[in-house]
Parts: C-alpha cells; sequence; structure tokens
C-alpha cells in the first residue's frame, strides 16, 4: 500500500509537471504539441505582434494593413474555401511581451501561422521557437539578417534585408555625391547595425558614424559634430520618432547637409508636417510612394478606405498589407488538407511572386524575400521616385 | 576644439532648461503636497496636444495657442489635485505614487488612442534663424528657453518667499492639520500648487516640442531627466532644480559627443549615487529636522 501510494505519489507529480511544461509553452520544440497544423473548421485564423502603444506605436499600422488585406479576402470569399480571421495583439515592442503573446497565440488561440509581426528585437526573441514548433513566420516587419539565414524553414522574410537597405544608400551616395565627407547615425541594435554595415559594405568608408539609443530625445550633440567637421551627406539608420528629432535639429542649427533616411523612417502619414525642412531629403524605399496610381498601391489604398477606415493608406500599413499577400499566395496554392507543412512546401515554389513590394521569390534553399529598393526622394511636399535609383541587390541602375 | 565643446555645452544648456523647467514643476508639486508625480511629463504632453488642436483644427495663432495651452495645463494640476490626489492626502505614500503612475498611462494611453502615436508637428516659438558669434552657432530659441527658464524660476522663488500663498504652502507642508486650524484655504493652495506646477511641465513640453514633435511619448526622457535634476539639486529646492537641470543637460551632451548616447543615462545615475553619497540632501538641498 505504502509503495502504491509512493508510485501513485511520484506519477501525480510526473503528471502535474507535465501539465506545467505543457501550458509555459515549455515543450514547443516538439512540433506535435503546437496546436492548429491543420485547418479543420471553415476558418484559418492568423496571429499577430505589432505595437500598438508605445513609441513605436507608428509603426504598428502594419496591423490595419492587414486588417484591410484580411477583409477584403473575405469579401472575395475567402482563400482555399476558407475565411481568414486575424487575430492581433499590442506588444508595445517589449519582446518579453511578444514571447508571452506569441505563446498566447499559438497553444490558446491556436493560430495557425504568425503573419507581418513587426519589429526586429521582438520578432528576434520569438522566431528560433515558432520555427521549432513548425510554425510559419511569414513576412515579419524586419529586414534584420537574423531571419534570412538558412535552414529556417518556417521563416519567410518579405522585406529586403537590413544590408540591402544599407548598400541602396552607399551605392546612391558613390554615385552621385563622389569624393564628399560622410556620416552615418545608426540606431545601435539589430535595426541599425545591418544598415550601416550595408553603407560601408558598398561605400567602402564613412568618415563619422554616430550610434544612439531609441530613448535619447537631444540630438543636438551629433549634428554639432557632424556640422563641426564639414560633413555633406549624412544617412539615418533611424526609427520615425528619432529620424524626425535629428532632421529637426538640422534645421535649427542651420546645417543642411544632403539627408538619406532608411525606408523605416519615412513611412507614417504627416512626416511632411512634421519635418518642415523635408524638402530635398531622400529615402530608401521598397514600397510604392504613398499617393501613388502604381496598381497594387491603389488596390491597397482602396482597401484600406473599405476594409480599415479611419486609418492612413501609410507605408507602415502596406507592410501589413504585403504580409497578407505572401500569407495568401501561399494558402490559394494548396491543394488538399490546409496544413503548415502545405503551406511552407506552396510559399517555395513561388517565383516572381507580385506584391506590392515588387517581385518576391523563394525557394527550399532560399527565404529572402524582395530583393530590391529604390530612392525616393521629398519634392513639393510629396515622396517621388529617384531615377535610376534602384538597387537589385548587388548594383544600382 | 574648444569651441566644439563650447558648442555642445550651449546646447546642452538649451536641453537642460527642458529639464530643470521640469523639474522646478515637479518641486513645486512636491514642496506643497509632498506627492511625486510621476505623471509631471504626460500632464506636459497632454498640454502640447492641447496647443496641437488648436493650432491645426482650430486655426488659432501659435501665441493663442501656446496660452491656451498652458491655461489647459493649470487647470489639469487643480483637476488632478481635486479628483485624485487630494483625496489621497491621508493615504499611503505608496497609493499616491501608484495613482500618479496610473494617470501617466492612462494619460499616454488615451492621447495615444485619440490622436494615434505618428508624431504631429509643433512649430517653434522662436522662427529666427540660428546667428554665428565668433564661430559659435547661438539659436534664438535656446535663449528665449534660458531666459524663460531664469524668468519663471525667480517668479516661483518669489512665489513662495514673498506671497501669502507661498506661506501657505509651505505651512500645508510642515503640518496640514495645523495650516487648515491656522485658516490656510488647503485645497484652493494646494489646487493653485498643482496648477503652477504642471504648468511648468507644459512649458517643457510646448519647449521641446518643435524638435521631439508631439507624440504621446515626447515627454518620457526628458522626465526622467527631470526628476534627476530635482534630485540632484535637492527635491525640494527651487534653485537646485535649475542648477541640476542645467549640469545635466550639458553632461548628457557632453556624454554623448565624448563617449556614447547608450551610456548617457548609466553615467548620469553614477554620477547621482555618488553626488548623493556625498550629499545625501542634494546639491542645494537641507537637511530636514522634524520636532517630534
Amino acid at each position: 500500500m505504502k509503495k502504491w501510494l509512493l508510485r501513485s505519489g511520484t506519477n501525480t507529480c510526473a503528471a502535474i509537471a507535465c501539465a506545467m511544461l505543457a501550458s509555459s509553452g515549455a515543450i514547443a520544440a516538439d512540433p506535435a504539441t503546437a496546436p492548429g497544423g491543420t485547418v479543420a473548421g471553415d476558418t484559418i485564423v492568423l496571429g499577430q505582434t505589432a505595437a500598438q502603444s508605445g513609441p513605436q506605436a507608428p509603426i504598428g499600422a502594419s496591423k490595419w494593413g492587414l486588417e484591410a488585406f484580411v477583409g477584403s479576402v473575405n469579401a472575395r470569399g475567402g482563400v482555399a474555401g476558407k475565411k481568414l480571421r486575424l487575430i492581433s495583439y499590442d506588444d508595445g515592442y517589449q519582446p518579453a511581451q511578444t514571447t508571452a503573446l506569441d505563446k498566447k497565440l499559438v497553444y490558446e488561440d491556436g493560430v495557425f501561422a504568425i503573419v507581418g509581426s513587426i519589429g526586429s528585437p521582438t520578432t528576434a526573441a520569438v522566431y528560433k521557437t515558432l520555427n521549432d514548433a513548425h510554425v510559419p513566420l511569414l513576412s515579419m516587419g524586419s529586414g534584420s539578417p537574423i531571419f534570412y539565414q538558412p535552414g529556417l524553414k518556417y521563416v519567410f522574410p518579405a522585406w529586403p534585408i537590413y544590408t540591402t537597405d544599407g548598400k541602396t544608400m552607399g551605392a546612391f551616395v558613390k554615385k552621385n555625391f563622389p569624393g564628399q565627407a560622410t556620416a552615418v547615425i545608426y540606431q545601435d541594435d539589430a535595426f541599425g547595425k545591418p544598415i550601416l554595415e550595408g553603407i560601408k559594405g558598398d561605400l567602402g568608408k564613412v568618415d563619422i558614424e554616430i550610434p544612439y539609443v531609441p530613448s535619447q530625445v537631444d540630438f543636438s550633440s551629433a549634428v554639432i559634430k557632424l556640422k563641426s567637421a564639414g560633413v555633406k551627406v549624412v544617412m539615418l539608420a533611424t526609427i520615425a520618432t528619432s529620424g524626425a528629432q535629428i532632421l529637426n535639429q538640422m534645421a535649427s542649427l542651420d546645417y543642411h547637409p544632403t539627408r538619406i533616411l532608411t525606408s523605416s523612417a519615412c513611412g507614417y502619414g504627416g512626416i511632411f508636417s512634421t519635418i518642415a525642412s523635408l524638402e530635398g531629403t531622400y529615402c530608401t524605399a521598397f514600397l510604392p510612394p504613398p499617393g501613388s496610381t502604381d496598381p497594387q498601391w491603389v488596390q491597397f489604398a482602396d482597401a484600406m478606405s473599405k476594409y480599415a477606415p479611419g486609418h492612413a493608406p501609410d507605408i507602415y500599413a502596406a507592410w501589413g498589407w504585403l504580409a497578407g499577400q505572401v500569407t495568401y499566395a501561399g494558402l490559394e496554392k494548396i491543394k488538399g488538407p490546409i496544413t503548415r507543412d502545405a503551406l511552407v512546401a506552396q510559399l517555395e515554389t513561388l517565383r516572381d511572386f507580385d506584391t506590392i513590394a515588387g517581385k518576391i521569390n523563394y525557394s527550399a534553399q532560399r527565404h529572402e524575400g524582395s530583393c530590391c529598393q529604390l530612392l525616393w526622394q521629398a519634392k513639393g511636399g510629396k515622396w517621388q521616385i529617384v531615377p535610376d535609383s534602384t538597387f537589385n541587390g548587388s548594383a544600382m541602375k | 576644439m574648444t569651441q566644439y565643446v563650447l558648442q555642445i555645452s550651449l546646447a546642452g544648456l538649451a536641453q537642460g532648461s527642458l529639464y530643470a523647467l521640469t523639474a522646478l514643476g515637479l518641486v513645486v508639486i512636491y514642496n506643497a503636497s509632498t506627492v511625486v508625480n510621476f505623471a509631471h511629463g504626460a500632464m506636459g504632453m497632454a498640454a502640447t496636444y492641447v496647443a496641437y488642436v488648436l493650432i491645426s483644427d482650430l486655426h488659432v495663432g501659435l501665441p493663442l495657442a501656446f496660452i491656451g495651452a498652458m491655461a489647459a495645463a493649470f487647470v489639469l494640476g487643480i483637476v488632478v489635485q481635486a479628483l485624485l490626489l487630494g483625496r489621497l492626502a491621508g493615504a499611503p505614500v505608496l497609493t499616491q505614487i501608484v495613482v500618479t503612475l496610473g494617470l501617466f498611462m492612462f494619460l499616454e494611453g488615451v492621447l495615444g488612442l485619440v490622436f494615434g502615436y505618428n508624431p504631429r508637428p509643433m512649430a517653434a516659438p522662436i522662427t529666427i534663424a540660428p546667428v554665428t558669434v565668433a564661430g559659435l552657432v547661438l539659436r534664438p530659441q535656446d535663449i528665449v528657453q534660458l531666459a524663460l527658464l531664469v524668468a519663471l524660476g525667480l517668479a516661483l522663488a518669489a512665489l513662495f518667499g514673498a506671497t501669502k500663498l507661498g506661506l501657505g504652502m509651505r505651512a500645508i507642508t510642515e503640518n496640514a492639520y495645523a495650516a487648515q486650524l491656522m485658516g490656510i484655504p488647503i485645497g484652493r493652495v494646494l489646487g493653485t500648487a498643482w496648477g503652477v506646477g504642471v504648468l511648468l511641465a507644459g512649458v517643457a513640453a510646448l519647449l521641446a516640442a518643435p524638435t521631439t514633435s508631439v507624440t504621446p511619448n515626447m515627454m518620457d526622457t526628458i522626465v526622467v531627466y527631470g526628476f534627476i535634476a530635482a534630485i540632484l539639486g535637492g527635491f525640494g529646492s527651487l534653485v537646485g532644480a535649475v542648477i541640476g537641470g542645467l549640469i545635466l543637460g550639458v553632461i548628457v551632451n557632453l556624454i554623448d559627443a565624448f563617449l556614447a548616447p547608450e551610456l548617457a543615462m548609466s553615467i548620469v545615475f553614477g554620477l547621482l549615487l555618488l553626488v548623493l553619497y556625498v550629499k545625501p540632501d542634494g546639491l542645494f538641498g537641507r537637511v530636514t529636522v522634524q520636532k517630534v
């Protein structure tokens, strides 16, 4: 009796331990434990994390682009005979929150895939776990090189890699401003550093490099440093708020170098009124400029007005739309049961797939997303494409 | 090199004036009500949204919009004191802290919900182009900021030292019950103190907004430096808040220029610990002796 009690107690403890591990998601490495691997009902549930509060909330507008995409697909009858549903949580751009919320999305909400989640540090916190759990992570809002490494079967970036962003700037400066003193102000993390590397990779050398932290509000010392050194071309690998502060600071110190922003810094609506001195500034881009007559942009803007009314069709929202396009492209090709592995298999067959970000190619060996970038310039209160500025990943046209 | 250091320090003084204005507001509120207001920056930020709406939606001129925003800040301070902190007068300090923290999050959340988080523009109150004197770029706005800081500092010193209102504030801090028995209208005095304190936060936010743009989070870093400035100067000292803010602005700018921006906060807090170790009441704080 005593032995039975002991054995029974041990078994109970083991069962409790297993239950606790399962509920905490600690055994996520076992793919069998990730629910929702096959779509059973009439709805495919997609999950997303995107900051809706805090300093990074502007880029969380991606949610509305994705909502608009889901709304437009459902209005056309859905995809693969199923409707789409999006569950989007606000992670405040906090990696710890992203981890907890993705666990909730996968293990409680039973989402089929994580789509269009925003941020480099946030996605970096979850991408390996999701890959190990065989949960597709599609078109994250980041071009950080870590997501492009081979062997990540379930991870499908759609943006150009950040080094391409930097190379686009570098190639443009080399072509148009040869011999001029250059500087880069970059965010000192997984977002800014690869852009800096890309710039240096193509330009050869940068005269002054200035790191910053996102919480910084005063950039006067950086601007004074550049002005004192006679720097003529300043490249900014910054987020939107920091970019605006730096450009405003430059104007207040009567410093007017050639300015080139990274695409992440110039995507929000209202940028022209926020930065009075924006005229003439360049910006890297992989999407059509807001207000473009490009059919992809027109389709996106129309859907935004119908399915996400009250939210501007800006670049950040277009990121979400792009994520929707990638997801749809894989889903619509599935014949038979809709499983995560089937989605991955179909995504890997995409060749020259047209998106709002241009053509995307995936294969079993390469999950690299969009290859190319170009430059916009602020002219007359709107962004205009700079002719002959397309960078195809290795050279500028 | 000397000129470069001077230019960096000058810009640091200008930025430091924002920290000092924020710190002054914190000190005014603390001196009167002994409440550390963690919603201080958010309340100042709310005032900039008033200016933004007045300018963008109601097409009010900049000077009038700034006056409107400062009036709104003053009223916000009175309302918060009357409806929240006034009712918690006898509550534990921790409760008051949590209430102001809650208010901070509430204001940022609500304004984020209403206006979104995209940066919104705010014109500079002074649009005169910078002038170069002996190789140094002087921004008129910086000079106005510093002058405003000095003027407001002197006005506050006069308020605390030479008016019945200031006397009332100090009496309430010493002993609220005795002050009430002496006929001091506690509610009105505390309301005024909160109004003035939040007005100062509003001024700091309005001056910062042309550079930071108007966002719900625009004051998050500034208010942290405001707290450091207030503590560095000796929490409770008006002169300390001003000097603390200016010193801090220069130090942070020099760290940004010669070391690395990511070290600024750590070094500043390290220096603060050092100062407090040597002088626990801050640079200008006075040792408080309480009779029991």
